[in-house]
């Protein structure tokens, strides 16, 4: 999952300097986010619809 | 518990390898699913679906479970985490989400099979079917976004993360300072 440590592609200065403040989601995170809220919201609505998806639903 | 270097190679090598085999069993199983609904050939096409079933049993699941128990060790061994940076905290969930995806589809595949093997002559009328093509070719676009997450590795702490980076800072300068005043 996960690089060595000593990776020299490893962030290391998110919280920048000055008074200490807890990081903001980053961008990148919340489009992901959005983007399975969507794909989420579109197979619970295929499900509803009694659309053919879902374990052993296709024959 | 931080991994020493060896051990943290063996258990990055063994991720990557199970990781990239997942993906290449995807491929080929892309690949038979693509098959199947495109040939012409109805002897060719039921085997093809047999063949995608044991795929998905003996080499999908496995290969999945292998990559997210590896991933598991890899963030855990290192100074990663599993829940410190975002890349990290994502790449789990999307891993998961695939994994279970994958296992639940497996009554599916095996629903496909044994209507493809079915020894009536022709084939059923729910064959071909697109959904193993639908559910290769998403898992394809799930991994590689997962890779390279893994490459990139976009920068971003959560909370969590940070909280434990202001501890780790904290610590690091009371011992500065038990140092420094030691009169030895």
């Amino acid at each position: 999952m996960a690089l060595a440590p000593k990776d020299p592609d490893r962030p290391s200065a998110d919280t920048g300097g000055g008074t200490p403040q807890p990081p903001r989601t980053p961008g990148w995170v919340k489009a992901f986010a959005v983007a399975a809220g969507i794909l989420l919201l579109v197979l619970i609505v295929m499900l509803l619809s009694g659309g053919q998806h879902g374990p052993s639903r296709h024959l | 518990m931080i991994l020493p270097p060896t051990a943290r190679k063996i258990a990055l090598t063994a991720h990557i390898v199970a990781s990239v085999g997942w993906l290449g069993a995807v491929v080929a199983f892309l690949v038979l699913a693509v098959t199947a609904v495109t040939s012409p050939d109805v002897a060719l096409a039921r085997g093809l679906y047999a063949g995608m079933d044991v795929l998905g049993r003996l080499a999908l699941v496995p290969l999945s479970v292998l990559s997210l128990a590896t991933g598991l060790v890899q963030s855990l061994g290192t100074s990663w985490g599993l829940l410190r940076y975002w890349w990290v905290v994502v790449k789990l969930v999307i891993t998961l989400v695939a994994a279970l995806v994958l296992l639940a589809y497996l009554p599916t595949l095996r629903t496909l099979a044994e209507a493809a093997v079915r020894p009536d002559g022709g084939i059923p009328d729910a064959l071909p079917s697109l959904s193993p093509v639908v559910h290769a070719g998403a898992a394809i676009l799930v991994l590689l976004v997962a890779a390279m997450l893994s490459v990139f590795k976009p920068r971003g702490l959560t909370r969590y993360g940070w909280r434990k980076q202001i501890a780790g800072r904290g610590a690091a300068v009371s011992s500065a300072q038990e140092v420094t005043t030691d009169p030895a």
